[in-house]
């Protein structure tokens, strides 16, 4: 009986016939898989896979190696080593060339590394083998970054995502403002109904609409940004965006603030103004055409004076003064990403150099370099990036006031208060600077001084940190603020 | 999309701990909007705009002639009553919160700030009763769910509010500085501000040698005195650094507590000897007191205020005649008046007072020094060092003292043994010149110029005034 159940009871006499037909077996299967279309043996292979007999089976064997090669760059990908990652993939991709998964793995971790001519290569495979949303979209957007508006604007056209995903989407968008308002509401149940449906139904549209767009929106952003404005506007037209919203300037969007201030502008350009505050995030971050297009176009309508103050200021001192390549501005926003988002100030640098190779002229890589050595404590090699950055960008105020703190450390300290109060010339109103300014009087011994921009800085702002610690050290903690000291603070 | 409790409690607490803490202006809905330069409204607008810009003489004034001008305006009262508690002017704050507490009794806002302003003057019962009042007026299964909760659930509640986090830390100050530290840990416990098994006296220290900054080192100790009844030393520390900023009876609680604790011996000598040298020992001091003196030194020293501190120190010292850190206050304003008999004057009736202040020994021998009277700075700072034998910067000055007088052993003796303290424990720059002025004298023996001086932070809870 043990012998009719369990092959592990079998005789060695009675084993080889069944070893000779499983190696047949697989022959045979493998055999087939080869004789298979890529996509077809694809999943053939990934049947086996699943049973774990791949790796032994001809024709999927390499389809195996490079799953296993997917996975460990996965594992890379988690432990934030995109580097490592990048090579496990390359690796996937060498071992079976035709895989789809591996090519896609592969573009999105060469774009987050700035490696954009891989990145796209890898995504115009994998699209050609699968023709899947996401290696359209990955393709779309890279050809947009690097500038290549025609085949951005083409290849996004097609890529819209399955309907399910845009639902489920919708549904976890929505689930989440359930929760969230639920967590306000729960002691007023007819408030549950009365606010949070409404709210959630809301939610919920706006996130369908928005995953339904996604890449339309970055087609459309591309044609702004090359000024292709009425073009632009027929594309939003076209998608039915005009009549999404009669008032783009105010209420709800479903899109990204680029998106939403742009078709405020194009929609209601008497009233572009309202894309002023759109304009100065965008600079912000670094998305240098976008913001200039918000802006010039905001300054060019009634505006409050404080508004219209910062949007003077921003076009003067938080964007270059020269157009900016769109490679040389996405690869400055992708050494961004790896400094924010990944914590990799290593990588970071070597796409701030692209940078450099793409636009000389732009100052901000130059200072990002300067900055990672001050933050290694290298003031020294710090110093020539940072002059470097002010002799392309002399207005670059951020570099101005980088350059200041490592003049100080440096000790040339004279040299260092001239240049915070260059920085202050500009912006009589920034507190740190005026704080920063104060410490370095302090530590020339110069201690009204220190102390007249200490009160300066906390007249600004009352929650200045370093005027704050400064008092606090000089005079103990002020316990006016509360009734006891814990609240004092 | 704001719950009853967030509607009401948090709302209203929020901005009455708006105003504690920036001063961002909050008219009421009673209160229309500005329309002249001399309007109440505007005169308010004006007071706040002083008060956030640090010009709090000209707030409290511009505030009075806003009550004045509308008696009737909650917000111009209860402007008027925060900004005269924020100076000190505490017969001026409670007119104005009675008057606000007439006109509106039912008001959270008004009742937080009544609560906040009888912490201040020590009324702990009446603060706790109007803390109970606005807990009242919520709906019945809020008041359930914030009083009977479990800890996991309180936790999130508090996180989302930090209006609400500080309603609650309040009570808790109150009734630690009412001395219920054990009602105080309960309420802790209770709302999850502190949970139970964890190493918080650890975690602070981390923060502490881990430079994290003053606040959140400060906050973190506070959550070991709450949260770790046994950890002596936190308690210990906590209460060195509330004495240092002027918190003298929360200081002393604490102390003591840390004190009580502790199972060493010397710890205990060490502890009984802070509290009789640098907290009044056996001289308490009336909590109305300790407010007028910590608003009446950050008026001196912050706002250069020094008739307005002038006045509050006097107050000070007439509801508590023994505290002794007012004098040497009072002997600073006499100094800044070029009045240095007067400084000597001053603290010689603030060692009167207290005749074991360390601290009031320390200034009285400093002002001798620099008078160059030395036999007495000597005797002064002689008793200095007594007192306290790891003052370096008075073991400094009394070395000093006796270089003046040609007593050649004395100030080696009392240079050797500051300059060593002061290495071990903080470094050999803290006290460099006057090694490297030692290091010369030992060479070469004395000479015509004098030894330096320096007076170094080395120990927190030894350094201020």
């Amino acid at each position: 009986m043990g012998q009719a159940v369990s092959i592990y009871g079998l005789s060695r006499r009675g084993r080889a016939p069944l070893f000779i037909g499983i190696a047949i077996l697989i022959v045979g299967v493998g055999l087939f898989a080869v004789s298979l279309a890529p996509t077809l043996r694809g999943a053939a292979c990934g049947v086996l896979g699943r049973v774990g007999i791949d790796r032994v089976t001809p024709g999927c064997a390499a389809a195996a190696r490079a799953r296993l090669a997917i996975a460990a760059g996965q594992a890379a990908v988690v432990r934030n080593s995109h580097r490592a990652a990048l090579a496990h993939f390359r690796a996937a991709v060498a071992a079976a060339p035709d895989s789809a998964d591996a090519q896609l793995a592969r573009g999105e971790t060469a774009e987050i590394l700035g490696e954009y001519g891989e990145a796209r290569a890898a995504y115009g495979r994998a699209r050609a083998l699968s023709g899947s949303f996401e290696a359209t979209l990955g393709e779309g957007e890279l050809a947009a970054r690097i500038g290549d508006v025609e085949t951005a604007v083409r290849l996004l056209a097609t890529a819209t995502p399955p309907r399910r995903r845009s639902a489920t989407f919708a549904f976890f968008g929505g689930a989440a403002t359930m929760i969230s308002c639920a967590a306000d509401q729960w002691p007023d149940p007819s408030a549950l109904w009365r606010e949070c449906v409404p709210a959630t139904r809301r939610a919920g549209h706006r996130f369908f609409i928005a995953s339904r767009n996604a890449a339309a929106q970055i087609a459309f952003r591309s044609l702004v940004e090359d000024g292709q404005r009425e073009r632009a506007l027929a594309y939003a037209r076209d998608h039915g965006w005009l009549a999404l919203s009669s008032d783009w300037c105010g209420g709800e969007s479903a899109f990204d603030f680029e998106t939403t201030g742009a078709l405020a502008v194009l929609a209601h350009p008497d009233r572009a103004g309202c894309a002023a505050e759109h304009g100065i995030r965008a600079a912000d971050l670094g998305r240098v055409r976008m913001a200039r297009f918000l802006l010039q176009h905001a300054l060019a309508t009634p505006l409050d004076p404080s508004i219209r103050a910062r949007v003077e200021h921003t076009l003067r001192y938080g964007l270059p003064e020269h157009d900016v390549p769109k490679l040389a501005e996405s690869l400055y926003r992708t050494a961004s990403r790896l400094d924010w988002v990944y914590r990799q100030p290593t990588e970071e640098i070597g796409v701030c150099h692209k940078v450099i190779a793409a636009d000389p002229r732009l100052s901000w890589p130059y200072h990002v370099i300067g900055r990672d050595h001050m933050l290694r404590g290298d003031h020294r090699g710090a110093l020539p990036w940072l002059e470097k950055a002010l002799e392309v960008g002399p207005r670059d105020l951020k570099a101005l006031y980088n350059y200041a703190v490592t003049l100080e450390w440096l000790d040339r300290r004279e040299e260092a208060i001239a240049a915070y109060q260059k920085v202050l010339a500009v912006e009589p109103d920034n507190a740190k600077v005026h704080a920063s300014l104060g410490m370095a009087f302090d530590r020339l011994g110069r201690h009204d001084q220190a102390r007249q921009q200490m009160e300066l800085a906390l007249q600004l702002d009352p929650r200045q940190r370093e005027a704050r610690d400064y008092f606090n050290h000089q005079f103990g903690r002020d316990a006016r603020g509360g009734p006891t000291a814990f609240t004092a603070r | 999309m704001r719950s009853h409790l967030t509607a009401r409690v948090t709302a209203a607490l929020a901005i009455a701990l708006a105003f504690v803490s920036v001063g961002t202006g909050t008219a009421g809905p009673q209160e229309p909007r500005p329309t002249t330069a001399e309007s109440p409204g505007a005169l308010l607008e004006r007071a706040w705009a002083a008060y956030a810009q640090g010009r709090h003489q000209e707030a409290l004034e511009t505030a009075r002639r806003a009550a004045l001008a509308t008696p009737r305006s909650l917000s111009a009262l209860l402007a008027l009553g925060g900004m005269a508690e924020f100076m000190g002017e505490f017969d001026e704050a409670y007119q104005a919160y009675a008057q606000a507490q007439a006109l509106a009794p039912n008001d959270n806002v008004t009742r937080y700030r009544v609560a906040s302003f009888a912490t201040r003057i020590g009324d702990y019962d009446r603060a706790l009763r109007e803390l109970d009042a606005i807990l009242g007026t919520q709906p019945k299964s809020m008041q359930f769910f914030f009083r009977w909760a479990p800890p996991f659930l309180q936790k999130p509640l508090l996180k989302r509010s930090p209006a609400l986090e500080q309603f609650v830390a309040l009570q808790i100050d109150i009734l630690m500085e009412k001395g219920d530290v054990a009602e105080a840990r309960r309420l802790g416990r209770r709302h999850a501000i502190v949970d139970s098994g964890r190493d918080y006296c650890a975690e602070a220290n981390a923060k502490k040698t881990g430079g994290g900054s003053a606040d959140e080192v400060f906050k973190a100790f506070r959550l070991a005195v709450l949260g770790q009844p046994s950890a002596a030393d936190c308690i210990w520390w906590y209460g060195q650094w509330l004495t240092d900023e002027g918190y003298m009876r929360l200081g002393r609680l604490m102390v003591e507590e840390g004190t009580r604790m502790t199972s060493s011996q010397e710890n205990k000598n060490s502890g009984n000897r802070f509290v009789r040298i640098r907290l009044g020992g056996p001289r308490p001091v009336a909590k109305r007191a300790e407010s007028l003196f910590l608003i009446a030194k950050q008026r001196y020293l912050r706002d250069g205020d020094g008739e307005g501190a002038a006045r509050l120190f006097d107050e000070s010292l007439r509801l508590s005649p023994t505290f002794a850190r007012p004098y040497s206050y009072k002997a600073r304003l006499a100094l800044d008046d070029g009045d240095r008999e007067g400084a000597v004057r001053w603290l010689r009736r603030g060692v009167e007072a207290d005749p074991d202040s360390w601290r009031t020994w320390h200034n009285l021998g400093k002002v001798l020094l620099a008078a160059e009277r030395w036999d007495e700075a000597e005797q002064a700072l002689a008793k200095t060092v007594d007192l306290f034998p790891d003052d370096v910067g008075g073991r400094l000055a009394l070395a000093r003292a006796l270089y003046a007088q040609g007593k050649w052993d004395g100030y080696r003796k009392q240079t050797e043994y500051a300059v060593g303290f002061a290495r071990g424990c903080c470094g050999a720059d803290v006290v460099k010149e006057p090694a490297g002025f030692f290091d010369k004298f030992q060479r070469w023996g004395p000479g015509a110029a004098l030894p330096p001086t320096s007076d170094p932070r080395v120990i927190l809870g030894w350094n201020q005034d």
